[in-house]
């Protein structure tokens, strides 16, 4: 699905992202780890081709993203609120997603229902995007992502700003669509909620992969040993 | 009071602005300088000038009646230009001030504007140069005080205004549109307000007590000024995000084309629900009225009928055209990722901007009654519009890497007000004058309305070309867009 190669990304001449290889399987469920400035959001960013590469590539289905558009139509992502038009009506912004792809208004509104535990979407609210709260911009980013049910998903931090309950029923959503066969590429620092829901797991530091191998039974505490050895030593 | 002015010599020698654009500073400041040496001159020779062109006619009456002219048009560029002091009241609002002082301030500030000093510069040497040789010093006085004063209440009245026209668009328009009415009457002869003016100035000069009147009448209006700005602060600070019932315009039928009439309804709610963008569409809707001051005396061979012709049809596309990226600037990311190919969301905006010329164009259609030909010839330059300029600020758009703020609209801000904003209004009128010289020599001018059209019917036959061109120079520019865009 998707596959890097030689990737290098420099801001002011440090270099913040270095990965020789990587590549992800169709189907997979990627979690992505690491401190503040690791270079996960950076990674994200290349594979969505916002921010260009000092060197490397990365292509998806085979294709370098920066040389085509054709990924913006399998891949669902959001990573901050600039993905976000402040200025439409949630109800807005979902149905304006849902016709780029081309989705029917039964269809459509068939999502909204089954998600309304989520969000509740009303077609006659007329709160703009810009004035809800963070933790509620972040549901409307991930529920846009999902809409199309594309072949790729991309999110970045999907549980902050989330209360409890929102962050167990994204926890099951997720699971949901994986098992239908959607390939996921996530980032979090909730490191239980993400290790549930990935079958990989992708350790960054520094910008380099410090660690990438599926997920076991000790996933959880191994990682919980690297983030708080890393405490003991600063 | 002294340490706010102290205060704001801080805050402008350490502006960015200075560091930002030496050359915009730079060439602002040169014309500045030209424009005060110029009004200077204008002053100092005004006596002569009027005496001579006018020699049956008492100098004074037709420099006062001048006078009053210039206070409509003043009026005018005063609303549409001169800033006030718009240093942040609000971070001294919990200090120990005097709230009072602190909103007096600006509006004192506002006095010594760019356009008070411009207005001294030319009636100091007038005043002496003439006005005292020939009057009696009380009644030089009488006229100096209703002529300054004057000044002072344009001055405070086009700040007042412009507080309510931020409020109200339309108000703002119709006041415009009353200015040039006034005007148009004025130049032919219909009603002269400013003989008027003069009648009062001289009675006011044969009854010297009658002086007071223009410093009362500032006084009110400074006060009415005050209110208006006190009022408005209190009300953007405190209730501008919640108690205001909405009304908000959806375009749903639009619904029905599809994968278009979103993207279409999209563009619609980004100029209606922004307040920075709805104040662009208002003051270009104003410029319809702008052939008033270009068709006066019709001849069909001058080139200011192209002028006005170009600024009638296009001026939405001059307005909203600058920021016709950066006014993504808050949502880049999300268009770059979301299902949409970069040619489309060009594509998508010609439409809008075509169909806005268009509508102006249909709008400005009563001008027939000025002269018949107007439409004719305007719809020449239409399609010239239609097949030239949209390219001209899509392609220049990709060069703008400063975010632009469209949920503000700052009262008197300038920011986004950029020398490069001018780049594509530089082919815009000089093409049609370079063809209209070369029509004149050969002996039709004429002609250059069928070369516009021309141009203009070969550049929308190949629209989908100049969309590819731009959509090219777009991949090639977009990750140093998006850089700058997020660096708000």
């Amino acid at each position: 699905m998707i596959n890097i190669q030689d990737l290098q990304k420099e801001y002011n001449k440090i270099t913040v992202l270095d990965i020789p290889s990587l590549t992800i399987q169709q189907g997979e469920s990627i979690g992505l780890v690491g401190n503040n400035g690791a270079g996960k959001s950076t990674l994200l960013s290349l594979i969505l081709d916002i921010i260009q590469a000092n060197t490397g590539t990365v292509y998806s289905k085979n294709v370098a993203v920066n040389e085509t558009e054709a990924w913006k139509f399998y891949t669902g992502s959001f990573l901050n609120e600039s993905f976000l038009i402040p200025y439409l009506t949630p109800y807005e912004y979902l149905s304006f997603v849902a016709s780029l792809h081309k989705i029917t208004n039964e269809k459509r509104d068939a999502f909204f229902a089954e998600n309304e535990a989520f969000f509740e979407i009303d077609p006659k609210a007329k709160t703009l995007i810009r004035e809800l709260s963070a933790g509620n911009r972040n549901k409307i980013g991930i529920l846009g992502a999902l809409l199309p049910n594309p072949e790729l998903l991309i999110l970045d931090e999907p549980f902050s700003f989330l209360d409890p309950t929102s962050q167990s029923w994204l926890k099951e959503t997720l699971k949901k669509f994986h098992q239908k066969g959607m390939t996921m590429l996530i980032s979090s620092h909730d490191l239980a909620h993400i290790t549930e829901i990935s079958d990989r797991m992708v350790l960054l530091e520094k910008g380099k992969v410090l660690e990438d191998k599926p997920k076991t039974e000790e996933t959880l505490s191994e990682l919980e040993t690297y983030f708080t050895v890393r405490v003991n030593r600063e | 009071m002294k340490i706010l002015l102290h205060h704001l010599f801080k805050q402008r020698v350490r502006s960015v602005f200075w560091k930002k654009s030496i050359a915009s500073s730079i060439l602002i400041s040169i014309f500045s300088l030209y424009f005060l040496v110029a009004f200077g001159m204008m002053g100092t020779f005004a006596h002569k000038i009027i005496a001579d062109t006018f020699p049956n006619k008492s100098v004074l009456e037709m420099f006062t009646r001048f006078v009053f002219s210039y206070y409509l048009v003043d009026f005018v560029l005063r609303f549409k230009f001169q800033t006030i002091t718009s240093f942040d009241l609000q971070h001294y609002l919990f200090l120990p001030f005097s709230k009072k002082k602190l909103f007096h301030f600006p509006l004192i500030t506002s006095l010594f504007s760019y356009f008070n000093i411009l207005a001294f510069v030319i009636l100091i040497p007038y005043f002496f140069i003439a006005v005292v040789k020939e009057n009696s010093p009380l009644q030089s006085l009488v006229w100096f005080s209703y002529i300054y004063g004057g000044i002072g209440i344009v001055n405070f009245l086009s700040l007042a205004v412009k507080f309510i026209f931020t409020k109200k668009g339309l108000v703002g328009i119709l006041l415009f549109a009353f200015v040039l009415t006034l005007l148009t009457l004025e130049n032919r002869g219909v009603l002269s307000l400013s003989s008027g003016f003069y009648s009062l100035v001289h009675f006011a000069m044969l009854h010297p007590w009658m002086i007071v009147f223009p410093w009362v009448l500032l006084i009110i209006v400074y006060r009415l000024t005050y209110q208006l700005f006190l009022k408005n602060r209190y009300d953007e600070a405190l209730f501008s995000k919640k108690s205001k019932a909405k009304r908000l315009i959806s375009f749903q039928f639009l619904e029905k084309y599809g994968n278009l009439g979103h993207l279409i309804m999209l563009e619609l709610k980004f100029m209606l629900r922004n307040k920075k963008t709805r104040t662009m569409l208002y003051s270009s809707a104003f410029f319809i009225f702008y052939g008033l001051f270009f068709y006066g005396d019709f001849d069909i061979t001058k080139f200011k009928l192209i002028f006005a012709g170009v600024f009638i049809c296009s001026s939405f596309v001059m307005n909203i055209g600058q920021i016709a990226l950066s006014g993504y600037s808050s949502h880049f990311d999300g268009l770059m990722t979301l299902a949409i190919p970069v040619k489309t969301l060009f594509r998508v905006k010609y439409i809008i901007y075509a169909s806005a010329m268009v509508l102006a164009y249909l709008l400005s259609t009563p001008y027939y009654f000025l002269d018949a030909r107007i439409p004719l010839l305007n719809l020449a330059i239409l399609i010239y519009a239609l097949g030239i300029f949209p390219y001209l600020f899509f392609y220049v758009a990709n060069f703008k890497y400063q975010p632009f703020d469209i949920t503000q609209n700052k009262r008197f801000d300038m920011s986004g007000f950029n020398i490069r904003n001018f780049i594509p209004l530089i082919p815009v009128l000089l093409i049609p004058f370079c063809i209209h010289g070369i029509c004149f020599l050969l002996g039709n001018v004429l002609f250059t309305y069928y070369i516009l059209a021309g141009l203009g019917i070969l550049g929308i036959a190949t629209n989908s070309y100049w969309l590819g061109v731009i959509t090219r120079k777009f991949h090639e520019q977009k990750y140093k867009l998006a850089e700058g865009f997020r660096s708000s």
